[in-house]
């Protein structure tokens, strides 16, 4: 038998694949991802495991240092804030309500921005660019003015800002999914598809879709990061979530007046905000070079 | 050139005009009613409302009610505030050049730091030197803004004293107001202790400034130092370096300018930043700018400067990206190449 | 001898294995030559001009017996002293001109910055207009007539052609002793082809500029050089001069490689294959061992698994176990 096939034995994964191997090659990524699956974990299933309620007060401790320190209580280990409230338990509920929201916030403007992306990146003339320039206006506001301004019609409050970060965030998405759509078209192997015979949506569903999808995720994963930011700011400007919520955000706000006295009421939610941003930044990171690698 | 430039206006005005549209539509989705959210006066007896109704049209369609919205804006009157029930306009320009001071030397900061560091870690691509820049770019782009201003205060005033917490300047000093930007100001006044002055207002800008600098800094070094790594892999880097230039003739006259040039357009996405840390910043500093009154009016429910802010401050922005655009096609040849090939 | 190459090695490092991109190759080069190297895509050609010139990345390792330039080993001296011989003797120009200058930049400009400060004479007040003056006149040698329009243009405003003479006005203005040319005339049109061939050669015989002349055209290599060397998979198959080696190859490969240019004036059969060897070049990753040709060679046998000794015969050197037209 002739062997027209001398390299069998080497196997080259798929593109996702590929791009996976390289993604773990990265340890900082690699342990980032975990982090990330945790708060993920933590935040699907902490308001259940959390040793007290968030806004049980227990006033025979009231600003107890964290268990570290001398005056600290094993009880309550991250200590307690003005009111006898369990700081552990309000920062894994937080977690839930700020970095929970913005992953669903996320997804949703990732739905409907990129469906509204592909419309536009695949329509041409004047409804495009009517499009365009509607988005360019609305880009052209910062985000954080445009939410602050959303609350102010719908009314303070947690659920009215899940609402004004979804719809700050799904330009963003149009835009992105827009420009990957437009580079993607200007290819020849979506014209050669086109000579074949195939359907506008066929092109879009079969040529474009698994090509730009990546980019999508890494756009999914900035979102991610900018709705934790926008939501936490909201929360902190009064805005968002109410004073005594358990979000991060309106923990940072209510630590202020305790600042001097006790420090660690500032500390410990930055920290978890802190790191749970850094570890979607850096899988974001991650991700990026991981496609950018298998691209060479 | 001449078309470019019609085509560019032309972008703008459509983009203000869809600003204006949406800026009318928020007098409409306030809560409260139109006529109050529109002129600003909150209790109106009936006959001033039907004079007030009647002059900004509100009894008639909605196009009608847009069109005189227009000419009104375009003479600057956007109402007056629920709050101090002065023109909005010059509550606004009275507390903009705050704003402007804040956030030049923020921007300054940022340039001067990030430029260099972006391209040293490009440059120097895959070393120890690259991945602590771009590791430190990393963790400070994943630093709320508001707890590093809290984190600032708590260290530097609070625990060492360092510092002063707020405000632009101590209560001891008056400045009066010539232009509103305070280190103008202070040099124009007759002060006899001119020399505390401005080192008391340099005390009270550091914090501000570096908390309102972190974000951009991050932003910038990143787009830098990919820039740079991809034209540090151009053909035509690799052919100068056969031609004999030192390198430091290879970065300055090559490196540097081809890496900035792309990316001038996203500048624009920096005034984004800029503005929302700004927001932030001010409230946190108690500075004393835009920010600052933009959360109050939303806390004092203040419709009409909420109304008037939102437009203002997005011309402001779309103007920015416009005048960066059109610099960008000044400086860069390659742009206009592009614009050749389409004409 | 003006360069003379000995069993030169370039290694990749990859993370999981080291791959020797150019395996024991050699070359040596006479004063005043048109030296032609000749191979195919990804034969090596280029990394061994990277190699020499030394613009290579550091996954990239170079070793050699010896690397002499005019009777200095390159190898030898220091990263600095190495840089500052190749800056002075040694020029490049590449292929895809337009790319190899800065966009951004005029070509006057781009001149101005590589004339060295020896050619000028004047004070430093009168610079100026003698660097317009020495850019003028180099745009007039490699043949540009409207210079000032070019001097002002921008790389993408200029052809190929012109890009590809304003690099070679900006490699002969320090005067090298050797022009490396990597595939000069890719892609281009035969008629900007044939006038780039020709001012190198008009450079090599006015100037006794030395030309290392990179393609895969073994018509320009016949046409223009004086000697070649040939290369397969990073191994030196073949060197001598031009005329020897056509009249009497003695490698395999050298003989197929010359069969397969086709010929206007015999009677070949309208639409006959023309002559190659069977398969095809192996990818870097699967490089045989011992004489890279072994599995496409018809006279190969087992010997061919030991990487051949070079062989000096009448000023003409090949590598090979069962060498043809030696009987």
């Amino acid at each position: 038998m002739p062997q027209s096939d001398i390299y069998n034995e080497i196997e080259y994964p798929g593109p996702y694949k590929q791009a996976w191997l390289k993604f773990k090659q990265n340890h900082v990524s690699w342990v980032c991802f975990c982090i990330v699956v945790f708060f993920i974990f933590v935040a699907l299933i902490g308001p259940f495991i959390s040793p007290y309620s968030p806004y049980y007060q227990d006033t025979n401790y009231v600003l107890l240092p964290p268990s570290w320190q001398t005056a600290g209580n094993v009880h309550f280990l991250l200590g307690t804030d003005d009111l006898g409230r369990d700081v552990f338990s309000r920062l894994i509920h937080g977690t839930s309500l700020t970095f929970g929201i913005s992953l669903l916030v996320a997804f949703g403007a990732m739905i409907i921005g990129v469906s509204l992306g592909a419309l536009a990146g695949m329509s041409k003339g004047v409804r495009s660019s009517i499009f365009n320039h509607l988005l360019d206006a609305i880009l052209s506001i910062p985000s954080l003015l445009l939410a602050v301004v959303i609350v102010a019609i719908l009314g303070p409050g947690l659920d009215n800002t899940v609402w004004a970060v979804m719809l700050v965030l799904i330009p963003q998405f149009v835009h992105r999914t827009q420009i990957v759509i437009r580079d993607e078209l200007k290819k020849e192997y979506i014209i050669a598809a086109r000579l074949d015979g195939a359907s506008e949506f066929h092109i879009l569903k079969n040529s474009i879709f698994p090509n730009i999808i990546e980019s999508i995720i890494l756009q999914y994963s900035l979102a991610v990061s900018a709705a934790m930011l926008d939501i936490a700011a909201l929360g902190f400007l009064g805005l968002g979530a109410q004073h005594g919520s358990p979000e991060w955000g309106a923990m940072l706000a209510d630590s202020i007046d305790l600042i001097y006295r006790a420090s660690w009421l500032a500390i410990l939610p930055g920290i978890t905000m802190f790191l749970c941003l850094l570890s979607v930044n850096t899988v974001g990171h991650g991700l990026r070079n991981a496609l950018k690698q298998r691209s060479e | 050139m001449f078309i470019y430039l019609i085509r560019r206006l032309n972008l703008l005005i459509t983009t203000l005009f869809v600003i204006s549209i949406i800026s009318f539509s928020l007098g409409h989705l306030f809560p409260g009613d139109p006529v109050i959210n529109f002129s600003g006066h909150p209790s109106l007896t009936y006959s001033e409302y039907q004079t007030i109704s009647q002059q900004l049209a509100l009894d008639k369609s909605y196009f009608e009610q847009y069109l005189v919205y227009l000419t009104r804006i375009f003479h600057g009157d956007f109402g007056v505030s629920f709050g101090s029930q002065k023109p909005i306009v010059d509550d606004f320009f009275r507390v903009l050049p705050a704003s402007i001071e804040l956030s030049f030397y923020a921007l300054v900061v940022t340039l001067v730091i990030s430029l260099p560091l972006g391209l040293w870690a490009g440059i120097k691509n895959n070393t120890l030197i690259d991945r602590v820049i771009f590791s430190i770019a990393t963790v400070f782009n994943s630093i709320p803004i508001f707890w590093v201003g809290l984190l600032f205060i708590l260290i530097f005033t609070l625990n060492t004293g360092w510092l002063p917490m707020s405000g632009r300047l101590n209560l001891l000093y008056e400045v009066p107001t010539i232009t509103g930007f305070l280190l103008l100001d202070i040099g124009l006044s007759e002060l006899p202790n001119k020399g505390y002055v401005y080192l008391d207002a340099l005390h009270h800008l550091i914090l501000p400034t570096i908390t309102l600098a972190v974000l951009p800094v991050t932003l910038v070094i990143g787009m830098m130092r990919s820039s740079v790594i991809h034209v540090m892999g151009l053909p035509y880097i690799k052919a100068a370096q056969t031609k004999g230039l030192s390198s430091w003739q290879l970065i300055s006259r090559h490196v540097f300018r081809n890496a900035l040039l792309p990316i001038i357009p996203q500048f624009g996405l920096l005034f984004n930043t800029l503005v929302t840390s700004t927001m932030i910043t001010e409230v946190i500093f108690s500075w004393p700018g835009i920010g600052h009154w933009i959360i109050e009016a939303i806390y004092q429910r203040d419709f009409p400067a909420i109304q008037a802010a939102l437009f203002i401050v997005a011309s402001m922005m779309i103007s920015i990206n416009v005048l960066l655009e059109i610099a960008h096609m000044l400086v860069n040849p390659l742009m206009r190449k592009e614009f050749n090939a389409t004409k | 001898m003006l360069l003379d190459v000995r069993n030169l090695t370039v290694k990749l490092n990859s993370t999981n294995l080291t791959i020797n991109a150019i395996d024991k190759m050699s070359l040596s080069m006479r004063d005043g030559s048109i030296h032609g190297l000749v191979g195919e895509t990804g034969s090596g050609k280029s990394l061994f001009a990277k190699a020499l010139i030394g613009t290579l990345s550091d996954k990239w390792t170079v070793q050699a017996d010896r690397m002499f330039w005019q009777g200095e080993d390159l190898l030898k001296l220091s990263t600095d002293k190495r840089r500052q011989i190749i800056n002075r003797d040694m020029a490049m120009i590449f292929q895809e001109p337009s790319r190899s200058l800065d966009p951004t930049v005029t070509i006057g400009e781009q001149i101005n910055e590589v004339i060295p400060k020896s050619e000028f004479q004047g004070s430093i007040f009168s610079r100026r207009q003698e660097r317009l003056q020495i850019a003028k006149n180099l745009l007039i040698r490699v043949g540009i007539k409207h210079y000032q329009q070019c001097y002002d243009s921008y790389p993408h405003e200029l052809s190929e052609g012109l890009c590809q003479k304003v690099m070679i006005a900006m490699a002969i203005i320090r005067s090298p002793k050797l022009l490396i040319a990597d595939e000069p005339t890719d892609a281009m049109e035969s008629t900007t082809k044939i006038q780039i061939m020709r001012l190198l050669q008009k450079l090599n015989t006015q100037k006794n500029m030395s030309v290392l002349l990179i393609t895969h055209d073994l018509e320009s290599v016949i046409n223009y050089a004086e000697e070649m060397t040939l290369l397969y998979s990073g191994q030196s198959v073949e060197s001598g001069a031009v005329k020897e080696l056509l009249k009497r190859p003695y490698h395999p490969y050298t003989q197929n490689l010359f069969k397969s240019i086709p010929k206007f004036n015999t009677d070949t059969r309208p639409k006959s294959r023309l002559e190659t060897l069977p398969g095809s070049t192996p990818p870097l990753q699967h490089l045989p061992i011992g004489c890279r040709l072994g599995p496409r060679c018809p006279r190969a046998q087992k010997e061919c698994v030991y990487t051949p000794k070079s062989v000096k015969l009448k000023g003409h050197v090949f590598s090979c176990h069962h060498p043809i037209n030696l009987e």
